[in-house]
């Protein structure tokens, strides 16, 4: 036997030592990465850089976002190489994540110590995450910035960036919710759609009058207050309803005061399960309600009339250009009922936040305070998104307001107006509470204080557990 | 020396053989055996998804299941009847499958592959194109419905028919139960059938006292695998209805996954992970001792 010959055995311990090699370097520590940017000291002074001086690199700042497609795609690529070329110290990397997997992933990467530097989010992140350290405080860069003005953000806005007082994102933008109305179809039954009406009964007597039926079937919806989902913080607002004492760190949906508006929100959510069937107008949910109601189709239920009235933000109102230009609508302030001195509902934002964890959260804020400030991003990329800018300075360019029809109206009626979504712990989970206790009113005939009582505990539960930790 | 070359050889084939199964072990400890005992330490922590630390409270994610969350005695009930509606429908509808399946007609093999195939269809894919079939308005389902004049249910639209929808869509993609079914009647001897017959059995006793005894071994096997699988049900009801309307379909699975990863609370999640591994524990010890009075094994 030939002693040079390569046997079967001396191949598979050759495999086997490339094989184990292979893994003992994929295990190895890694090469040191570079430094993170570390956070200035609180109150440092203001004209100093909060980072140490800049490399002659640019560091790389990693940005999630779902904008992957259309024009809001467009004006985020846009954005993003007018930063690169404006900083001589960062460039961002964009990185698309579907919009319906970002959160999951950001958790996930945040878990795993390697989360983007910055994502896209909204203002409930701050309540969700920051009680549980899973954003990083960005106010320190904040202090450190002589650029970052606070009085120039809408106060309901920067109360939304901040969590018990820090700074835990920028805003880029600001939404709130207009009753947007289906001219034509008001017109085919008779309605003056250039006397609309100023109070909530008035508004729903047209949308009664906007329901077509078929036997009990409903093929057309006039209004329901559900579609496109439930929103009970805005309608609670409409009637004068508080959810949360800043002071006492309390839920207060079911205190004394708010107690019967909510009651009474319930009721008249249940007035229209009664009077139109809740399982009629969940059959029209689901056959249309895919996609927002089909918002990005021309097939979508608000452009084929199938929806008489409903209340949505902002954005929407793009949406018409593209795929309803022929529909007549118009829009208007959410309104409160008759005789009650109500808010024009809530009021929500647009963030760019920075997980715990962050490699680079310098850059993750300047990127941050680039889109909430740059009057560049508020013409080319707020006004397509239709959505009111968060600062005063750009919302009120001569290009905005023209982009923008309603954003005059906005600004003076509004915002100054609206209740702000609160900054508070587990925010997300109590509107959900919320919900569930109004669907177990509609569906299970349950009584609505009780159902309110309940809902309200569960969420102050959730509160005071984050609250200790915090 | 021939005994110490003999145990050399024994070593070295260990070695080789620890070596070459070594990818599976380290799978099982890596995927299998530490998150089982990650997640119960979890479970008695409240566990910070974001942060990956949790301090130690002892029985309090337990307590608090039982006595906090609505949604946890809602995900429960709705489990525990989807699971008995899919296994008792499923359990005849296969058998009567398997039986038709079992008899000698012209076609056999292509029958027995239509009926197969819902099996092989991606459980995401399949569940996302009966969404479309039920539909109340536009589905295929109400529109055949609407030829023969019957006006159809809303199906997944509504809390009361939602649950037996996606039941139905269950049973439609049981075509694995289906061939162990079919399997376990081919494997009853022919000559119990002949005894019978001489005996002067009819097709009904023949079905009643040889086929159904004979097959309630796979049964038992189909009983013990669909309680597990329909106890964990999650991606059916998570996408054909979100676990609506009105919570209607929102199952255990769906609670788990929405505790760990909306409400960020893995340590909750992990304790009511535990209950149910308990409560599958339970259900299939009450099934396997049951079963030594209804299983009948041919000697």
């Amino acid at each position: 036997m030939d002693s040079r010959k390569l046997t079967r055995r001396d191949l598979l311990k050759l495999g086997g030592a490339l094989t184990a090699g292979a893994v003992l370097a994929a295990c190895a520590q890694p090469a040191p990465a570079p430094q993170p940017t570390q956070a200035p000291a609180a109150k440092a002074e203001p004209t100093k850089a909060p980072a140490a001086p800049a490399p002659a690199a640019k560091q790389k700042v990693e940005l999630w976002t779902g904008f992957g497609q259309g024009r809001m795609a467009d004006a985020m690529n846009g954005a993003v190489k007018r930063f690169n070329d404006k900083s001589d110290k960062f460039v961002v990397e964009h990185i698309v994540v579907p919009w319906g997997e970002i959160m999951n992933k950001v958790i996930q990467s945040t878990a795993a110590k390697n989360p983007p530097d910055v994502y896209r989010g909204w203002a409930w992140i701050v309540g969700d995450h920051a009680p549980i350290g899973g954003l990083t405080d960005l106010t320190p860069f904040a202090n450190a910035d002589a650029s970052f003005k606070p009085d120039d953000y809408w106060p309901a806005t920067l109360e939304q960036m901040k969590y018990q007082g820090k700074i835990y994102a920028i805003s880029i933008s600001t939404m709130i919710w207009f009753l947007y109305y289906n001219k034509d179809r008001m017109k085919e039954k008779g309605v003056d759609t250039e006397k609309t009406p100023t109070d909530l009964e008035g508004w729903e007597e047209v949308g009664h009058k906007l329901y077509e039926l078929d036997g009990k079937k409903v093929n057309k919806v006039g209004f329901v207050p559900w579609i496109p989902w439930y929103n009970l913080f805005g309608w609670g607002a409409t009637r004068g309803a508080e959810v949360w004492d800043p002071n006492t760190q309390k839920c207060i949906a079911n205190d004394a005061k708010n107690k019967p508006i909510f009651v009474a929100l319930f009721n008249w959510h249940k007035g229209y399960a009664t009077k139109y069937g809740y399982e009629e107008l969940q059959a029209f949910i689901t056959t249309y309600s895919g996609n927002t109601f089909g918002r990005n189709t021309p097939e979508g239920a608000w452009y084929t009339g199938k929806l008489g009235i409903w209340a949505l933000e902002t954005w929407l109102y793009n949406d018409f250009k593209e795929y309803g230009p022929k529909v007549s609508f118009g829009v208007t302030k959410m309104p409160s009922p008759k005789g009650v001195k109500g808010k024009p509902g809530g009021l929500t934002a647009n963030m760019y936040l920075v997980p715990a964890n962050s490699k680079n959260p310098a850059g993750g804020y300047a990127f941050g305070h680039f889109m909430g400030s740059d009057p560049w991003v508020a013409v080319n990329k707020c006004v397509p998104d239709a959505v009111l800018p968060s600062r005063r300075s750009t919302a009120t360019q001569p290009e905005v307001l023209s982009g923008l029809p309603w954003a005059k109206m906005v600004i003076d009626e509004i915002v100054p107006y609206v209740m702000p979504l609160p900054s508070m712990p587990a925010v997300s989970g109590y509107q959900g509470r919320l919900n569930t206790a109004v669907t177990n009113v509609l569906t299970q005939n349950a009584d609505p204080a009780k159902e309110l009582d309940q809902a309200v505990e569960l969420a102050q539960k959730d509160v005071d557990k984050l609250l200790k930790k915090s | 020396m021939r005994l110490f070359e003999f145990k050399k050889q024994r070593t070295r084939n260990l070695f080789w053989g620890l070596f070459f199964v070594s990818p599976w072990i380290f799978h099982l400890f890596a995927f299998l055996v530490y998150p089982i005992f990650a997640s119960l330490y979890f479970s008695f922590t409240d566990f910070n998804m974001l942060l990956y630390k949790g301090d130690w409270i002892g029985l309090g994610n337990y307590r608090e299941l039982f006595e906090g969350d609505p949604m946890f005695f809602i995900s429960m009930r709705n489990t525990l009847w989807y699971s008995f509606l899919a296994l008792s429908i499923g359990v005849t509808v296969d058998i009567i499958a398997a039986l038709l399946l079992n008899m000698k007609v012209w076609g056999l093999a292509a029958y027995r592959t239509i009926l197969f195939l819902p099996a092989m269809v991606p459980g995401v894919a399949a569940a996302m194109t009966w969404v479309w079939i039920l539909n109340p308005k536009h589905g295929l389902l109400n529109a055949m419905l609407a030829s023969i004049g019957i006006d159809g249910p809303y199906w997944l639209a509504s809390p009361r028919t939602a649950m037996i929808s996606i039941v139905m869509v269950t049973t439609w993609a049981s075509g694995q139960m289906i061939l162990i079914y079919l399997a376990g009647l081919q494997d009853i001897p022919t000559h119990l059938y002949e005894a019978a017959e001489i005996d002067g059995a009819n097709a009904w006793h023949r079905m009643r006292y040889v086929t159904l005894p004979l097959l309630t071994p796979q049964v038992l096997f189909n009983l013990v695998m669909g309680s597990i699988g329909t106890l964990q049900e999650f991606a059916r009801p998570y996408v054909m209805t979100g676990g609506g309307p009105a919570n209607s379909t929102y199952t255990y699975g769906m609670y788990i996954f929405h505790r760990a990863f909306q409400a960020m609370r893995m340590g909750l999640a992990s304790s009511a992970a535990w209950m149910l591994f308990v409560v599958v524990l339970i259900l299939t010890i009450i099934i396997l001792r049951s079963s030594r009075r209804w299983v009948v094994y041919e000697r």
